[in-house]
């Protein structure tokens, strides 16, 4: 075990994430309790009409895999519930993600639901990326006109024009923020500086497998009122949106939640392995001296 | 061989170029990672142009945004107020005095504004998101449920105010550790965080696996058919 | 009408927070000889520096994706003492970068730990190398640059995210000698079981008032010590009536205030 070269190990890892990938093969995810908190507060949540939902998709393409699995399971059951939704970055990299990831899921839904639509502007709006860091969401807090602020949105159009977004007044009228990132110190940052006198907004979190110690210590304090953990907490919302809206289609978040339970079977075994050959050949050292 | 199927195989290319330093380090692997340094180097120099120093700089000093209809009139009158941004954005470039050795000092300025602005900040940042945590960790000792000893509730909390004084005593660095109990107060803060690091190793491998998983799911779904697709 | 962060109770917070910063900072400027813990890693510095110059091998100090912060300035405090070690046994130091502005200050920093140590002549400004302030070029950037350089040590301080276990991986694959310290606790993990030393959390900053026994830093140390233990003692004091509260419920006693009442007098 000592001598098994690290190649081997890489290739075994590869073998395990990409046969389920290769099968399309899925099991029933887990339960995850924080994603079943987020999920029942956004089937609960109401929304007055001139309120919205924020959703802050702060990842680039190299967390695409968690992240974009929890964007997407999140803003389809928005949608479903036709609540309108204003998407918006502080990264720069999660530009085309906002664009992307409505339209998917939008033609989704039409696809599933002949007769029905779903609309840019009406459904959903891209404020697109916003530079400034903390300064953009301390001004977001404090201004009297969000609409204004926002000005245009990721195409050019004036926000004062697009039916979901014009009735919004001040970040009150954010019902819920949906942040959905893995970048170190992005949740932190809305926790800080996205509030305003007499508004704290409820909070729901997507967080990369990383960041779920971190995470859980502020769903402990009540600053998020829901979690989804890793690709696990998108698999189990997944689970439960199909739950309630029957589909037929082959679910990507349980499909990659199944290789991902696979590769974390495999290096179980290669740490009790490893450790317990440790163990034995330690001994066996002692004995001979 | 269209755009998109060109994308795709030299997508696949790079990955599996960057993935070759799994063997050893090679002129494959060489290749690709300058070429991932310019491109992300090019393309934030790009991005920042097009996307935040034309449109809301540029645009509105020179007024570019002024639409001027056909029967003369204006969509709005130019402000020239806006030329003020030249300020700012002057006083930014100080940063580029570093590089001269007579008259780094001015640097300074710039950096001493931006500490003393992210400063500021903080600490309205610090209590809103500390404040909770602290509230939050006043747990009773001995939680009753329905006038019972909630058991389990109880000893949470114990083992959460006992590990919350360890770890902080073990942080301590002002203060010198005298004797066995202070050694052993502070070997048990370090022997609680192993058990906590231990849990955030399980969670990162997770991550690594999910970055690993993302490339490989690209690699079967897209960039093996279209090889395929492109051969045939 | 003050917003929430602006109460009677926050300010006094805040005070009694800065109040031993001021006068740790003043007492070290005195002449005060502060006590500062020794912490472990910092005995393996000079060692670590010193088996690359055994070896012939260049020595690399990154400090990660850190922007201009504290944490910078406690990465800097080590890197001035690993630069003036690496100046005076004669190694190649290889600085790689990820953040612009921090390009500019450590290579002041850099260079006037050569002066300090009398080569001045040695330093070359070109190794202080931006790679890229893309996370992941960045990590490549290194990866490459440590095998074609075959570095002898590393240190990795500062902030670090997804890359460290695959800057740690690429020093380790190499037998450098590593010392790690970051003030992410995820990332400590991995530099646990790949660095032969690590600083957790605060201990960089320990570290590096312990090595430039610079009075800031010595007394800001010592100041956070001293707020460290006012938070400890609130929240004691706030799991006791907590508890007395709960008890209160069921035994009859009287209810005492919250605390979490008397600090921000409103509810979030």
């Amino acid at each position: 075990m000592r001598e098994l070269h690290r190649r081997w190990i890489y290739l075994l890892v590869a073998l395990a994430l990409s046969v389920p990938l290769i099968l399309r093969v899925s099991v029933p995810p887990a339960r995850m309790r924080a994603a079943d908190r987020a999920y029942d507060l956004i089937r609960d949540v109401e929304i007055a009409p001139h309120q919205i939902v924020l959703m802050a998709f702060d990842f680039g393409p190299n967390i695409k895999a968690e992240n974009g699995s929890q964007a997407e399971v999140v803003l389809e059951h928005l949608m479903r519930r036709r609540i309108p939704v204003a998407l918006f970055s502080l990264y720069v990299q999660a530009e085309p993600f906002l664009k992307s990831i409505p339209e998917k899921v939008a033609s989704r839904l039409m696809a599933e639901n002949p007769g029905e639509v779903w609309r840019y502007g009406e459904d959903w709006v891209n404020l697109g990326f916003r530079p400034g860091n903390f300064l953009v969401l301390q001004s977001l807090a404090r201004s009297e006109d969000i609409t204004a602020f926002f000005g245009k949105d990721a195409f050019a159009n004036r926000l004062a024009d697009i039916a979901a977004f014009r009735n919004a007044k001040t970040v009150k009228d954010i019902a819920l923020l949906v942040e959905i990132s893995g970048l170190q110190g992005m949740l932190e940052l809305y926790l800080r500086f996205f509030r305003a006198e007499g508004y704290v907004p409820k909070v729901v979190h997507g967080c990369t497998s990383i960041s779920i110690p971190d995470a859980y210590i502020f769903l402990d304090s009540g600053q998020l009122s829901g979690l989804l953990e890793g690709i696990a907490g998108a698999a189990w919302y997944s689970a439960r949106l199909r739950k309630e809206y029957p589909r037929q289609e082959a679910d990507e978040a349980q499909i990659l939640n199944t290789s991902l339970g696979v590769a974390h079977l495999l290096i179980i075994l290669l740490v009790i392995v490893g450790n317990v050959v440790a163990v034995r050949s330690a001994r066996r050292g002692v004995a001979q001296a | 061989m269209s755009w998109e199927e060109a994308t795709i195989l030299l997508a696949g290319i790079a990955t599996l170029g960057i993935y070759s330093f799994l063997i050893r380090e090679n002129p494959f692997y060489r290749f690709f990672e300058h070429l991932f340094i310019g491109i992300a180097a090019g393309w934030g120099i790009v991005f920042s142009f097009k996307n935040f120093i034309w449109p809301d700089l540029m645009v509105p000093m020179l007024g570019l945004d002024i639409i001027t209809f056909p029967d003369g009139t204006t969509s709005h009158p130019y402000n020239p107020w806006t030329l003020l941004y030249l300020v700012p954005m002057a006083f930014g470039l100080l940063f580029y005095f570093v590089y001269s050795k007579r008259h780094a000092w001015v640097a300074k300025l710039a950096i001493g504004f931006l500490l003393g602005m992210a400063g500021g900040a903080e600490l309205e940042g610090f209590f809103n998101l500390i404040l909770p945590q602290i509230v939050g960790s006043f747990k009773p000792l001995v939680v009753f449920d329905e006038g019972i000893v909630d058991w389990g509730a109880s000893v949470t909390n114990w083992v959460f105010i006992l590990t919350l004084i360890l770890v902080m005593y073990y942080f301590f660095f002002t203060f010198s550790r005298r004797g066995i109990y202070a050694e052993r107060i502070a070997s048990g803060g370090r022997w609680l965080m192993m058990v906590c690091f231990g849990a955030y190793f399980g969670s990162t491998v997770m991550a690594r696996m999910a970055l690993l998983v993302e490339r490989l799911q690209f690699l079967i779904a897209q960039w093996w058919p279209t090889v395929t697709g492109v051969l045939s | 009408m003050a917003v929430e962060h602006a109460t009677l109770g926050i300010l006094v917070l805040t005070l009694c927070m800065l109040l031993p910063v001021w006068v740790g900072i003043r007492r070290t400027r005195q002449g005060h000889q502060l006590f500062v813990r020794r912490i472990k890693a910092v005995d393996a510095v000079d060692e670590a520096c010193g088996r690359a110059a055994e070896m012939g091998r260049p020595v690399s100090f990154s400090s990660g994706l850190t922007g201009i912060s504290p944490v910078l300035y406690a990465c800097l405090g080590v890197l001035f003492h690993v630069a003036k070690k690496a100046a005076t046994f004669r190694s190649k130091l290889l600085v790689p970068q990820n953040d612009a502005q921090v390009l500019a200050v450590t290579e002041d920093v850099v260079r006037d730990a050569y002066r300090e140590s009398g080569r001045l002549s040695s330093f070359d400004p070109k190794q202080i190398q931006f790679l890229s302030d893309e996370q992941f070029a960045f990590a490549a950037g290194y990866m490459g640059l440590v095998q074609r350089e075959r570095i002898g040590s590393a240190f990795l301080l500062g902030n670090f995210a997804a890359e460290s276990l695959m800057l740690a991986e690429a020093g380790q694959q190499m037998g450098a000698m590593q010392i790690a310290g970051t003030v992410n606790p995820e990332q400590v993990p991995f530099f646990i079981c790949t660095c032969d030393y690590t600083m957790i959390g605060e201990e960089l900053f320990g570290a590096s008032a312990y090595l430039t026994r610079e009075p800031v830093q010595l007394g800001s140390l010592y100041g956070q010590d001293r707020a460290k233990l006012m938070w400890l003692v609130l929240i004691l004091a706030g799991t006791l009536v907590a508890t007395w509260n709960s008890m209160g419920e069921v035994l009859g006693w009287p209810v005492i205030p919250n605390l979490e009442q008397l600090i921000i007098w409103k509810a979030w």
